[in-house]
């Protein structure tokens, strides 16, 4: 390459580098925050599903099984969609008639090519902020108003593990039937429209756990994403300069030359 | 207790939702700028058919009151 | 000792603490409950959840709804959507948020709405309950 093309590309690689690192920045901060929501989050999630543990509820053996799979609408995050929709497909490998929820655009493009006629539902204008719990519910309340029946979900989201590692894990949810066949359901009392309800609320407490712990996850992801490309783009502007200095270098030596050569002929 | 809103068609997560907008309403100003942006919901969806997606629709936004 | 974790989704009041006695207002009437409390699967109704951390420290918050449950080793499981101190609301505010809720109640076209309405109006009268205790 020329001097002045090398040039060129160090010019463009240099604001690609300034647009990475303050999408990092900004992302950073996002992540903040959405890790403090996560955290609150995963006490409100787990202090609702604990119940099953108390209560020794198990699936219902050949039941009907719905697939949730938590993601968003938003891109250059890594490999975060692709977690989510690899364990959604291997779920549907083992379970083939389960039906599926998709909620985020990112996971409905992976999962439309394979198991499109399982999909139910889909929802997006996911991802732009942290999801509320008024989003939730709302979620929850469209897919039983849709009458779609099943004796127990799987809500398949990005767990947090850390600011650089997430991995795909399920949140499990029950129909009333399969609660009330819980090992332990006995020792409780509970009114029927009140199990109802519980069952309503947990599914809705559920989806708003894995919405907002995969949040923080894509966040975390995007920032590593950005820092990476940030990296990447720093050590090929240090490579092109050093060839630019080198070819500039090269350049004034053989002017040199030429000047010495040209008094020397005088 | 029977639930009298269930006659009108109000599921149980529709009721807890009107329920907390109610008491986020009810709050001292400061507090009460803080808590509505919980009311905040932009989500759509669609029905899917045989492998193909439907028209995408809006879960009905709730109105403030 | 009852182990009590109050938990909204955005945050966290109590998380696996000790507590000496929690009153909640249930659907199936106002409840007290002390450790060894019967297992039971409790809805909130919009009300007060009063703790007694010990004998003379009273924590008393208005709740929006949920559930309680109590599982069989005295721990105390509540889910609520909101839930704030008594001293975060107005009054003005409730009062005047009331009177437009009995109006819509009365005036409203659909059943649905009607029925909207005389829901804010139960958790509007049950805050001025609650605040007037």
């Amino acid at each position: 390459a020329t001097l002045k093309e090398i040039q060129l590309r160090l010019k463009s690689i240099n604001s690609i580098a300034k647009i990475t690192k303050s999408m990092k920045m900004i992302a950073s901060t996002k992540m903040t925050r959405a890790q403090k929501a996560m955290e609150i989050a995963r006490v409100f999630g787990t202090t609702q599903t604990g119940l099953f543990t108390y209560a020794d509820t198990k699936p219902t053996e050949g039941g009907n099984t719905l697939v949730i799979t938590v993601s968003s609408d938003r891109g250059l995050c890594g490999g975060i969609h692709s977690s989510v929709s690899k364990r959604s497909k291997k779920f549907i490998e083992e379970n083939p008639s389960s039906q599926i929820i998709v909620l985020g655009d990112k996971a409905k493009g992976q999962l439309q090519r394979t198991v499109r006629e399982n999909i139910k539902l889909s929802f997006n204008q996911i991802g732009r902020s942290i999801p509320t719990y008024n989003e939730a519910s709302s979620i929850a309340d469209t897919v039983l108003k849709e009458k779609i029946d099943f004796d127990q979900a799987a809500i398949i989201y990005n767990y947090f593990i850390s600011v650089i590692s997430y991995e795909a894990k399920i949140i499990p949810a029950f129909s009333v039937s399969t609660f009330a066949k819980s090992g332990n359901f006995d020792s409780y009392e509970v009114e029927d429209d009140v199990l109802e309800h519980l069952q309503e609320f947990a599914f809705a407490n559920s989806i708003y756990w894995g919405l907002v712990e995969g949040h923080a996850a894509e966040m975390a992801s995007k920032r590593s994403a950005m820092e990476n490309a940030t990296k990447n783009a720093g050590e090929i502007i240090e490579k092109l300069t050093m060839t630019y200095n080198r070819g500039r270098q090269a350049a004034i030596t053989n002017e040199l030359v030429d000047i010495i050569t040209g008094a020397s002929a005088l | 207790m029977a639930f009298s809103w269930k006659t009108a068609g109000i599921t149980y997560l529709k009721y807890t939702q009107i329920c907390a907008r109610a008491v986020r309403n009810a709050l001292k100003e400061e507090q009460r700028l803080i808590a509505q942006r919980r009311d905040e919901q932009g989500i759509k969806y669609a029905k899917w058919e045989n492998g193909k997606q439907g028209e995408l629709k809006s879960i009905v936004p709730q109105q403030h009151s | 000792r009852l182990r009590l974790s109050f938990a909204l989704p955005h945050q966290t009041i109590y998380a696996n603490a000790e507590v000496q006695q929690v009153n909640i207002a249930s659907t199936a009437g106002d409840m007290g409950i002390l450790a060894n409390h019967v297992p039971s699967i409790e809805q909130l109704k919009p009300g007060i959840v009063e703790i007694l951390e010990n004998p003379t420290t009273i924590k008393r918050y208005f709740a929006s709804g949920g559930f309680a449950m109590i599982n069989p080793n005295s721990s105390l499981d509540i889910n609520a959507i909101e839930a704030f101190p008594l001293e975060d609301f107005s009054l003005e505010a409730i009062r005047t948020n009331l009177a437009e809720a009995q109006r819509i109640a009365s005036t409203a076209s659909t059943e649905e709405e009607k029925a909207e309405a005389r829901i804010e109006v139960e958790v509007y009268e049950a805050l001025q309950s609650a605040l007037s205790k």
